[in-house]
């Protein structure tokens, strides 16, 4: 039997954007459904994957391993000039989403990541400016909470401070890469977190437990713990989970989205929501799937919103090069996150010449096999010196960039390959431009010079050689100013249907060499503020 | 007839590996090691290789236990044994533990496994910690500065 449920809001995926928009309409009384094909996460799955990377070994250990990744995460199949890229191991399905298990990076784009096109020629503009946006991403940073300093001579203006203090720089940032980075010129600073450095709104500050994905104090913001309980007590939301929506339906004019047909994981069975707005919130490759998915007979045939030929287009991530240093001495004690970073690539970088990037050094991040590069310097004329090996490890410190990307990339359906559900995946093809590759020349030039700043004794080559990790895929279903240029407009409704919106990184029509996930927040709460005609 | 070292003493007590009390010395070999299984010799490895002292022998076992349940071990178990004897020929009976391993004395194969082992020991975020005396991953610090700390000599 057919389930129906009717709504005003119609929000598709609960991850951090879907979230946070339910969020602020939800004072508007209104009814609001929220949808996500992924299960809820509790605080005892948390307890328990920390004792299982224990039990098993596994660093890696995540919240989706307990769920099949061809139900759950439908595998897309993804390629970078022949090596694959493995966009399911970092996106996460679930209420929360992907902001369950993130680092809490809060970086801002600058203003000039907004205008590519028109000042250095690459990508495409934003069809709003930074002046447009910036009071949007201050609310973001107060909405989750993060904490940093007003101490980067590299970003762009802001019109308030953060909510709260910056963590304290670490033994090695302030004894060993700082005052590298300032013997060649360059300024080390804060790295802004939605990881709190003093308690904030009833959350504990970082207990230094170093297992930031888990993070037992509840210091890094996770929507389950914050905006999820919040919802839950709200009588006109619900957020249904492990529903999957399989197509958005158009009506016979083409103009108007008129039902969600979703099924339930479990077993099938069907379920339409009707809804006056629908907003399609599930990521930077499901929504653009979604879209491609919902094609139908009239003027959408190719998609949702691609009577230009835009969706799919300008797909974009991160490329994250990094490189391992010997530093010669012992680097201290982490937090389990980085204290200090670097903009200066953002700003000092002759952008028509070679992208921006921004700098991560860290003690030995958990995420970077040291282990690789310790024996390996510790063979000499075909003797392992195990001791050497023992006594070089507390001296390992990694030095990784996230760098902007031209966004070559594009995304399609893979007719070839279809999920549980017998939809069509998603096919990838990653681009890299021989002007993406000049951050990792830069990198490589950059290595050396570092090291002797730093007094290393070894530098390892840049590793990997030049593919995207999958973390922040984004761009396939871009803001523009007409339909031409991309798939929905400055309020972030899709073109040619007056009741579809969508928030997530893939509406970037170029994403910087920062993190997207507070850009993500504050369009959320534009969207909010558009449907409550405040903006 | 046998020289019973302290080595070998202790190797035949336990049956797995000795742990011998020299500054900065984690394991020792013997030349019957003919006689392990297969898992045995991966324990004996990772002994080996790994940065454990004698007064932390059950940290090093509760480690190979675990190692051994995982799917790492598909790719080391099988020349184990093989490599745990070709590393028993580079040491006398009078060596008592090792801190270099001479890998010229090994096959290219023994040699490949001998360093990938040694390089995903080492990545394991519990090893690293386990070197520079840092509490487990996920054991709360309760103080936000204790990473400016001047880090004390390991």
């Amino acid at each position: 039997m057919n389930q129906e449920i009717k709504t005003d809001y119609c929000i598709v995926g609960g991850g951090i954007a879907g979230i946070i928009l339910a969020s602020k309409l939800a004072a508007s009384g209104k009814k609001i459904v929220i949808l996500d094909q992924g299960p809820r996460f509790t605080e005892q799955d948390r307890a328990e994957m920390l004792v299982k990377s224990r039990e098993q070994l596994n660093d890696y250990a995540d919240y989706n391993d307990n769920v099949d990744p061809e139900i759950i995460t439908p595998l897309s199949s993804a390629s970078a000039e022949g090596q694959i890229v493995e966009w399911t191991n970092y996106r996460l399905f679930g209420i929360g989403g992907t902001a369950l298990h993130f680092e809490g990076i809060m970086m801002r784009p600058v203003e000039n990541d907004m205008k590519v096109k028109t000042l250095y020629g690459y990508g495409r503009d934003w069809p709003i400016t930074y002046s447009e946006l910036e009071p949007w991403l201050l609310k973001a940073e107060n909405e989750v909470g993060v904490s940093g300093n007003d101490d980067n001579p590299y970003a762009s203006f802001r019109s308030g401070t953060y909510p709260m203090q910056g963590h304290q720089f670490s033994y090695f940032d302030s004894e060993i890469f700082g005052p590298a980075l300032k013997k060649l010129g360059i300024t080390g600073h804060s790295c802004p977190r939605s990881i709190n450095s003093v308690p904030y709104k009833g959350r504990s500050g970082c207990q230094a437990c170093r297992a930031c994905k888990f993070c037992p104090s509840g210091a890094r913001y996770s929507p389950d713990r914050v905006h999820v309980p919040f919802l839950d007590k709200q009588a006109n939301v619900s957020i249904l989970e492990n529903l999957s929506v399989r197509k958005l339906e158009t009506n016979s004019k083409g103009d108007k989205i008129i039902a969600a047909h979703a099924v339930h994981i479990k077993d099938r069975s069907p379920v339409t929501i009707l809804a006056q707005n629908f907003i399609v919130a599930m990521g930077g490759v499901e929504t653009p799937r979604m879209l491609l998915l919902s094609a139908d007979n009239g003027i959408h045939k190719e998609g949702l919103g691609n009577m230009g030929g835009q969706l799919g287009v300008g797909f974009n991530d991160h490329d994250t090069p990094y490189i391992t240093f010997d530093v010669g001495q012992p680097v201290g004690s982490r937090l389990g996150f980085e204290t200090m970073v670097s903009e200066h690539f953002r700003k000092h970088s002759n952008r028509a010449e070679q992208p921006t990037f921004t700098m991560f050094a860290s003690p030995a991040m958990d995420w970077f096999p040291v282990g690789n590069e310790a024996t390996t310097w510790s063979i000499q004329e075909n003797i392992l010196s195990l001791k050497n090996l023992t006594d070089r490890i507390p001296n390992m410190a990694t030095l990784s960039i996230m760098t902007e990307t031209e966004g070559k990339g594009f995304l399609e359906l893979d007719k070839s390959k279809l999920d549980h559900f017998g939809s069509p995946v998603a096919k990838v093809t990653m681009k890299l431009t021989d002007w993406d590759r000049r951050a990792q020349t830069k990198l490589s030039e950059l290595a050396p010079e570092l090291a002797e700043a730093m007094l290393a004794k070894k530098v390892s080559e840049v590793t990997p050689p030049g593919y995207g990790l999958g973390y922040h895929p984004s761009g396939a279903t871009a803001m523009a100013n007409n339909p031409e240029e991309g798939v929905c407009d400055e309020n972030l409704k899709v073109y040619g249907l007056n009741n579809l919106y969508l928030v997530s990184n893939s509406v970037f029509p170029h994403m910087g060499s920062n993190p997207p996930t507070l850009t993500i927040i504050a369009l959320a709460l534009r969207l909010a503020a558009h449907f409550e005609g405040k903006k | 007839m046998e020289n019973i070292t302290r080595r070998r003493f202790i190797d035949q007590s336990t049956k797995l590996l000795a742990f011998i009390p020299l500054v900065n010395v984690i394991a020792c070999i013997s030349d019957n090691d003919s006689v392990l299984s297969p898992e045995d010799s991966l324990k004996k490895l990772i002994f080996i290789i790994g940065p454990w002292t004698i007064e932390d022998k059950p940290i090093a076992e509760d480690f190979a236990k675990r190692f051994l349940k995982t799917a790492h071990i598909d790719q080391y178990l099988p020349n184990s044994e093989k490599l745990v004897q070709g590393l028993a020929k580079q040491f006398s009976n009078e060596t008592l533990a090792i801190k270099d391993i001479d890998l010229k004395k090994l096959s290219e194969s023994e040699q490949k496994l001998l360093i990938d082992l040694s390089q995903q020991i080492h990545s394991f975020l519990e090893v690293r910690f386990y070197i520079s005396n840092e509490p487990l991953s996920g054991e709360c610090q309760g103080d936000p500065k204790w990473h400016t700390q001047i880090p004390k000599k390991i």
